[in-house]
């Protein structure tokens, strides 16, 4: 049995997935922990270089959470960390990039893409894997939102979907940034897009294959729009928000609701990280793997490479953007 | 330019692709089907699908276009031939004051399209380019736009996929068999109605399917496209990598008035979808956004020893041919222009131009 923590979810969130987590005791205090989730970090005002004490609960450590900032902050003791699982919205501030991309597996830090385990679009990998439809040849995508709800986390978690689905990084580049805004506040975020209006980009790798990815975040406040569709050679899929909504009727206009993925793809993540933490443990004591199984396909977890591709497609964009041009991608 | 009160006089010329635009503009009462004709020097293959059809409706064919113009005082000529010879046939009709119905794509060669455009800018003939621009879900969202629902169009992208086969799939050819001919393929195609361009030239499904999207967004935004930037690839079929054209395509449009579109056109295979293909609209706009199945309103029809290739969802209500007729004896009784009329034909071909040239090149290209 794991003990897990994850520090500022939502209660209801948290409750939701005791009865769907195996092998997993969801505790209140990372100090009670064996393993932390930071599934929704908001620590706007972290500092890079008390990142790694930061991401870093230590069983015995010191901790404070200051409310005011949000900022959570522990004493950084070799040895003695736990196992981390930190999603993209750590992402969202660009200063923390390189530092974010310095730390690895080894430190005990897993960088997982929930959006990834969502089970459409595992079903949709684990359909590509098995060859159903053939080699992809063109992905198509549109995130739409509004302009309160739209986050960079949002278009990461993406971005990093589109390189997952088409086999990695493209050749090139064109991104047309409508709003023309590309310049940001700090001189961190200069070449990186703004989640501001609406960006078309357009990826095309060496093989003829493209992928049409539509940001938006133009919609009037209120719930947003995804929907994806990828077109092998044999086959194709089809997800779009537009075919999952039902009917309600509450007099005048009907109105629709969407079923939502939201918790199955948390559970389907946070086990493959309690399992990975499990068989840590067992490994470590010499005790054979017993995890739950829980089926989520082997290639959908993230490494930091995965990352760094996402991080400088969006950096390319946003230079495209900036340029008018199409750009190459760079091989660092 | 005949200006007449008895129901307009149609000439099927060259009726050897598909018969729907002929069979579309018979469906309204205004037009009637007078005759069929052909050049004397087409193939004998031609010859026979022109009598077929002049067969089935109890007409006659002639074998000489501009004859059959004169002896059978011919309002209308309804041009569905091999895709090289559009304009041609309609630049013959447009010399004789003939209002023309005609198939896509408008051509295939650009010097082509401007002598037609430049014939037809001479006369007071009415030109409809074949689109689908009535169907029930594209005007539905028609008239969102128009109401200002959306408020300012934004974005525009559009799906446009069919889910037919076309011979084998790529890479099913041996080593030492020889390259699928076009036109001996496509001729074979026929008789299950699978055949896309016939015709001696091979041409690539943007070019021959991307008037569908193009003309949606023309009709919704009216705006011109500036800047292309393409992606373009045979991804499907061996005819289409013998003969290299391709059969999968993503677009990039930038619009006047700062308007963003793509498109997305492929002829994706028959496994690839249930009904024929995904054809969707997301258009974006100020106040609101929208996104359209075209295929609305179907019905689910599903049923033991059903075969494969029928469609497991049906569109239903669907006018499309019919409107577009009505729009035709309109524009001809009003002297008004075509939904999609040979202006909007050239832009949207200078737009596929465009956007070949790009794909080819790898970089954006500016539509001139």
């Amino acid at each position: 049995m794991i003990s897990l923590a994850l520090p500022g979810s939502d209660p209801e969130l948290c409750r939701a997935l005791e009865c769907r987590l195996h092998n997993t005791l969801i505790v209140e205090s990372p100090s009670d922990a064996d393993a932390v989730a930071l599934i929704a970090p908001q620590f706007p005002e972290v500092q890079v270089q008390n990142l790694r004490g930061m991401y870093h609960y230590q069983r015995d450590g010191q901790h404070q959470r200051d409310g005011q900032k949000g900022t959570l902050t522990a004493e950084s003791q070799p040895g003695l960390a736990v196992p981390l699982l930190v999603t993209p919205s750590a992402f969202a501030d660009t200063s923390h990039w390189s530092q974010l991309l310095r730390l690895s597996a080894d430190d005990g830090i897993q960088f997982l893409n929930p959006r990834r385990y969502a089970p459409s679009l595992q079903l949709i990998r684990r359909q590509l894997d098995a060859q159903c439809f053939g080699e992809p040849g063109l992905l198509r995508l549109h995130r739409w939102q509004s302009e309160r709800l739209t986050t960079t986390t949002e278009w990461l978690s993406d971005l990093d979907v589109v390189l997952w689905l088409m086999g990695g990084p493209p050749d090139s580049i064109l991104c047309i940034d409508q709003s023309n805004r590309t310049a940001t506040n700090s001189p961190a975020d200069q070449n990186v897009l703004t989640v501001r209006g609406t960006k078309q980009i357009h990826c095309r790798w060496s093989n003829g294959a493209s992928a049409l990815v539509d940001f938006c975040d133009q919609l009037p406040e209120g719930e947003g729009y995804f929907s994806m569709t990828l077109i092998g050679s044999s086959g194709a899929a089809y997800l779009d928000d537009h075919s999952n909504r039902q009917l309600v009727f509450t007099g005048g206009n009907v109105q629709t609701s969407l079923d939502d993925e939201h918790i199955p793809a948390m559970t389907n993540m946070l086990q493959q990280f309690v399992d990975s933490v499990a068989t840590t443990c067992r490994e470590s004591s010499g005790h054979a793997d017993t995890g739950s199984r829980r089926s989520v396909e082997p290639t959908t977890q993230n490494d930091t490479e995965t990352w760094h591709d996402v991080l400088t497609l969006l950096q390319l964009a946003a230079e495209s953007a900036a340029s008018g041009t199409v750009i190459s991608w760079r091989t660092e | 330019m005949r200006q007449v009160d008895r129901p307009l006089r149609c000439a099927v010329l060259s009726v050897i692709k598909h018969d729907y635009v002929a069979r579309g503009i018979a469906s309204h009462p205004e037009f009637q089907l007078t005759v069929v004709a052909d050049d004397a020097d087409q193939p004998q293959w031609a010859h026979e699908r022109n009598q077929q059809f002049a067969d089935e409706f109890g007409i006659p064919y002639v074998r000489d276009v501009e004859q059959a113009f004169r002896d059978w005082q011919v309002d209308v000529a309804i041009v569905s031939s091999a895709a090289e010879r559009h304009c041609e046939l309609s630049i013959k009709a447009a010399r004789a004051g003939v209002h023309i119905v005609q198939d896509k794509p408008i051509g295939t060669r650009p010097e082509d399209v401007r002598q037609l455009v430049h014939e037809i800018s001479k006369t007071d003939v009415r030109f409809l380019l074949w689109n689908r621009n009535f169907f029930p879900a594209v005007q539905h969202a028609a008239r969102k736009v128009a109401d200002g629902s959306l408020g300012d169009i934004r974005a525009i992208h559009v799906d446009f996929y069919f889910a037919k086969d076309a011979g084998p799939p790529r890479g099913s050819r041996k080593p030492g068999y020889p390259p699928i001919d076009w036109l001996a393929y496509q001729l074979g195609a026929h008789v299950d109605g699978s055949d896309g361009a016939v015709g001696h030239d091979p041409i690539g499904e943007l070019t021959n399917e991307g008037i569908y999207p193009l003309g949606y967004m023309r009709l919704l935004t009216g705006r011109d496209v500036r800047r292309v930037y393409a992606s373009t690839t045979t991804h499907f079929h061996q005819v289409n990598d013998d003969n290299g054209v391709e059969d999968l395509a993503s677009v990039t449009l930038e619009m006047q008035d700062g308007i963003i579109g793509t498109i997305a056109v492929g002829r994706i295979g028959a496994s690839s979808h249930p009904s024929g293909g995904e054809i969707k609209l997301h258009i974006v706009g100020s106040r609101g956004a929208m996104v359209v199945n075209e295929a609305s309103p179907d019905v689910g029809i599903y049923y033991r020893n059903q075969p494969p290739k029928e469609a497991r969802r049906r569109r239903v209500a669907n006018e499309n041919d019919l409107l577009l007729a009505d729009d035709f004896a309109r524009a001809i009784r009003r002297n008004t222009s075509t939904i999609l009329n040979e202006r909007d034909g050239h832009h949207i071909f200078r737009v596929i131009e465009a956007a070949l040239q790009s794909a080819a090149a790898g970089q954006p290209v500016d539509v001139v």
